[in-house]
């Protein structure tokens, strides 16, 4: 068991921050996250424990997905658990840029909502996470060159649902 | 002796077991890549601008589910999907892309087949439609098919089947089956 | 500032922006965007919009699963752990250490040869009749209901009915291109062989005149 807790203290923060970010629901998010690990858990003697971190994003992004088709309509607004997820801001900023940074980075989690898969999964593994090419490829099973594909193709998704809040900002 | 003797049957069992390791199945998903009748789509997706309108991964433990859950409803199916290592097919729109570069992404992925040691096994063309199929041996037996073809009022198909197979089998099973359409950019499932 | 008109130099550098903000571009292709984005401010501008998102994404905060999470996931374990046989919670015992001796010396092989041991000792156990009905899936009820998969694969029952129509559409798919293939062919071959095929027999019968289209002469 000791050997258990400490993985799930070695990666819980990623699992549930990916379904955090997938979700864009804070307790849905929770939810997938025990059931993740129960699941590991159960599985636990036949998981190469060398891949354990791609077991365990691979079975959280199905469940994921499982949760968003049970959804009737989809999410429009973002909810966000501001106690988990407050904003970083940069170093000196000014007041009226501090508020166009996180009026821009709302307006950005938003977009991802509306990101199909399976670009959200990789943007938010790259971008978000910070996962390498290689680990991203070897957790989703995807040659490495689809991986950097679905990311340009995620973020260029990204970039045309805010060209009016970018053009908005700059006028 | 009778301990003995009941040892037998769990040290049998077990054996099987162990060669069923999803352990061993996980290398198996890795192994795929590196089997001579695979091909590796990332680079072709490159190649295109538009997003996929089909994309079908389906490998390992995945296929083998595939092929238990058709096992009692079409064990002739379950048998070829049982031979198979990965299914990788890829669907790209070609509505106003030029003839020219249509030629060109052919061009590119049977040199890269080629390259590879792949054999084309046919190439034919007709009123602009142009179907390509490669095979890939291991000896006597064909190792992979890769399968292109193009219809530029509609979308180029890239199909990689790789495993031990029989065309003759696919073909046979293909005029058997009554599917559905497919939903329109299927995004597949990893393992 | 210029605004581009529609044609396929503005598809190609529109699916090429993100590449080149990461550095992913051929040298070819990049020299060409480059000679683009020189003469176009919109370009500039793509790029820099695209920089924006991407670095906007990197500074997002890293959620901390709250300890009560943890808590949950602890309790609902250990509940079920111990539910479990001691000879289970013994087996579960030995097989840590020995993955984490095997780990240390670093011979798989060895692992495998001796898991299967164990394995073995467990079978065995497995198949002997116990009476307290107790199964490793005793986790308690208030696991959410969201999830429904099975538990020996991250696959659902609906996932691996998609895979399967997923296959079958590929055999058609292919089989389709096969039919084609072998009906030109045939054409091919008869024609070669001046033999008429079924419509050109057909039309002469009828007086029409009308042949059956020609296929194209495959490449050798």
């Amino acid at each position: 068991m000791d050997e258990f807790e400490q993985q799930v203290r070695q990666y819980q923060d990623r699992i549930y921050g990916f379904a955090c970010y997938f979700l864009k629901d804070d307790t849905a998010a929770k939810d997938v996250t025990q059931d993740v690990f129960i699941k590991y858990w159960e599985n636990y003697d036949d998981i190469d424990q060398d891949r354990a971190m791609g077991w365990l994003l691979r079975v959280t992004r199905n469940a994921c997905i499982d949760v968003l088709r049970k959804r009737k309509t989809r999410r429009k607004s973002v909810t966000v658990d501001s106690e988990n997820l407050d904003r970083a801001e940069s170093p000196q900023p000014s007041p009226h840029a501090e508020t166009e940074a996180s009026d821009f980075d709302d307006h950005l989690n938003r977009a991802l909502d509306e990101v199909d898969e399976p670009y959200r999964s990789v943007v938010v593994l790259r971008e978000i996470q910070n996962m390498k090419y290689k680990e991203i490829a070897e957790t989703l099973d995807m040659p490495m060159n689809t991986v950097k594909v679905y990311i340009h193709r995620g973020r260029k998704k990204l970039r045309k649902q805010l060209a009016e809040v970018l053009d908005h900002e700059t006028a | 002796m009778r301990i003995l003797a009941h040892f037998v049957g769990p040290v049998l069992l077990a054996v099987a077991v162990g060669l069923l390791s999803p352990v061993a199945a996980q290398d198996t998903t890795q192994n795929v890549r590196a089997q001579p009748g695979y091909v590796d789509f990332g680079s072709v997706e490159s190649w295109f601008d538009a997003d996929a309108t089909v994309e079908i991964n389906l490998k390992g433990s995945l296929l083998n589910l595939v092929a238990s859950a058709s096992e009692h409803s079409d064990p002739e199916f379950s048998q070829l999907v049982r031979s198979l290592s990965a299914i990788q097919v890829r669907g790209f729109p070609t509505q106003g892309v030029s003839s020219q570069v249509l030629e060109d992404r052919a061009r590119r992925l049977t040199s890269m087949l080629e390259d590879q040691g792949w054999e084309r096994a046919l190439y034919v063309q007709e009123a602009g439609e142009t179907s390509h199929i490669y095979v890939r041996r291991t000896g006597e037996d064909i190792a992979g098919l890769t399968l292109l073809s193009t219809n530029p009022d509609s979308e180029s198909v890239f199909v990689n089947i790789v495993g031990s197979i029989r065309p003759e089998q696919i073909h046979k099973l293909g005029r058997e089956l009554e599917i559905e359409r497919l939903e329109n950019v299927e995004t597949s499932r990893q393992q | 500032m210029k605004r581009p008109d529609a044609s396929s130099q503005t598809e190609w550098m529109d699916a090429r922006v993100e590449a080149y903000v990461d550095g992913d571009l051929p040298d070819d292709e990049k020299a060409r965007f480059e000679q683009i984005m020189q003469d176009n401010d919109y370009w500039e501008k793509q790029v820099n919009q695209a920089c924006r998102i991407r670095d906007s994404l990197r500074s997002f905060p890293q959620p901390t699963a709250p300890p009560e999470l943890t808590q949950r996931i602890f309790e609902q374990t250990s509940r079920a752990q111990h539910s479990l046989p001691w000879w289970r919670e013994m087996l579960q015992s030995v097989m840590q250490t020995w993955r984490a001796v095997v780990a240390a010396r670093q011979q798989p092989v060895v692992d495998y040869a001796v898991g299967l041991a164990l394995v073995t000792v467990a079978i065995f156990f497995l198949v002997m009749p116990f009476d307290n009905g107790v199964t490793p899936n005793g986790v308690s009820p208030q696991v959410s209901s969201q999830l429904d998969v099975p538990i020996t694969a991250p696959y659902s029952e609906a996932e691996v009915k998609r895979a399967v129509v997923k296959t079958k559409w590929t055999f058609e798919h292919v089989s389709d291109v096969g039919d084609q293939t072998a009906r030109i062919v045939q054409e091919e071959v008869r024609r070669a062989l001046l033999i008429p095929s079924d419509s050109s027999a057909r039309a002469a019968a009828s007086g029409s005149g009308a042949a059956a289209r020609p296929a194209q002469r495959p490449t050798p």
